[in-house]
């Protein structure tokens, strides 16, 4: 008689929905200039200008840009500061 | 740029307004706290969007546990704004009373923009002379106050 196959377990379990990251989107919107959209990500996140100007014409161009990313209360206070700029940020899983 | 704004010597924001600027910028906080008083304000659907496309559930209760503190923030700015009205004169800023100043004036282009109809590019094209000249001011007075703020980061 052989004994039974041990159950090995994984080390690596299934990533749930809500392990995946979050992230804050900013919009683009025809109200809102391009410098002042650089000189926010400058001022909240700390990105330096190149960075910030390239987020900023992603939104520009390309309607939206995730802008930071981490976990789920990361975001949402960020989506809060960027909110209170008058950006129009929201938060998505990736 | 215009001479509104000068940067001191110490890191610090000079702040002219002259007359009729003052008298505008005091009818756009009027305005402000007017935002949602009638029911489907475009400047309130503009300033409060929802942080979860969507998701109601979610965009709700974000705004329950937010939303306030937005409300809160908006007011001191609008106060701070208003204290440099009444000044009358001259006033020097230190970099949170420049950026309050900053916020509200956006939030004042924002809210009128919205309530002018303008949701894309091309709807500026449409807006009467008032509302053009007005959407022109905000947004001098914006760029130029990033400008100098932009410096001090």
């Amino acid at each position: 008689m052989t004994a039974p196959a041990p159950v090995i377990e994984s080390d690596v379990s299934e990533a749930t929905d809500e392990d995946r990251p979050w992230q804050v989107v900013v919009w683009d919107d025809p109200v809102n200039t391009i410098a002042y959209v650089i000189y926010v990500f400058r001022k909240l996140f700390g990105y330096n200008e190149r960075k910030a100007t390239e987020l900023t014409m992603q939104v520009h161009n390309e309607g939206r840009s995730a802008v930071s990313d981490g976990p789920r209360e990361k975001v949402e206070a960020e989506c809060y500061q960027l909110h209170a700029y008058g950006l129009w940020a929201t938060i998505e899983q990736t | 740029m215009s001479d509104r704004f000068r940067l001191t010597r110490d890191g610090r924001i000079s702040l002219r307004l002259h007359g009729a600027e003052a008298a505008f910028l005091s009818d756009m906080v009027e305005m402000l706290e007017g935002v949602g008083r009638v029911e489907g304000d475009p400047g309130e659907q503009r300033l409060n969007v929802p942080a979860y496309l969507g998701d109601a559930e979610a965009a709700n209760e974000w705004r329950r546990l937010m939303g306030g503190q937005i409300e809160d923030g908006r007011a001191r700015d609008r106060r701070i704004l208003l204290d440099i009205i009444a000044a009358s004169g001259p006033v020097t800023l230190g970099f949170a009373q420049a950026e309050a100043i900053l916020r509200v004036v956006n939030e004042s282009r924002l809210v009128l923009a919205a309530r002018l109809g303008v949701e894309v590019e091309s709807d500026y094209e449409d807006l009467d002379v008032g509302g053009t000249v007005a959407l022109h001011f905000l947004g001098l007075f914006i760029e130029d106050l990033t400008e100098l703020l932009s410096e001090l980061l």
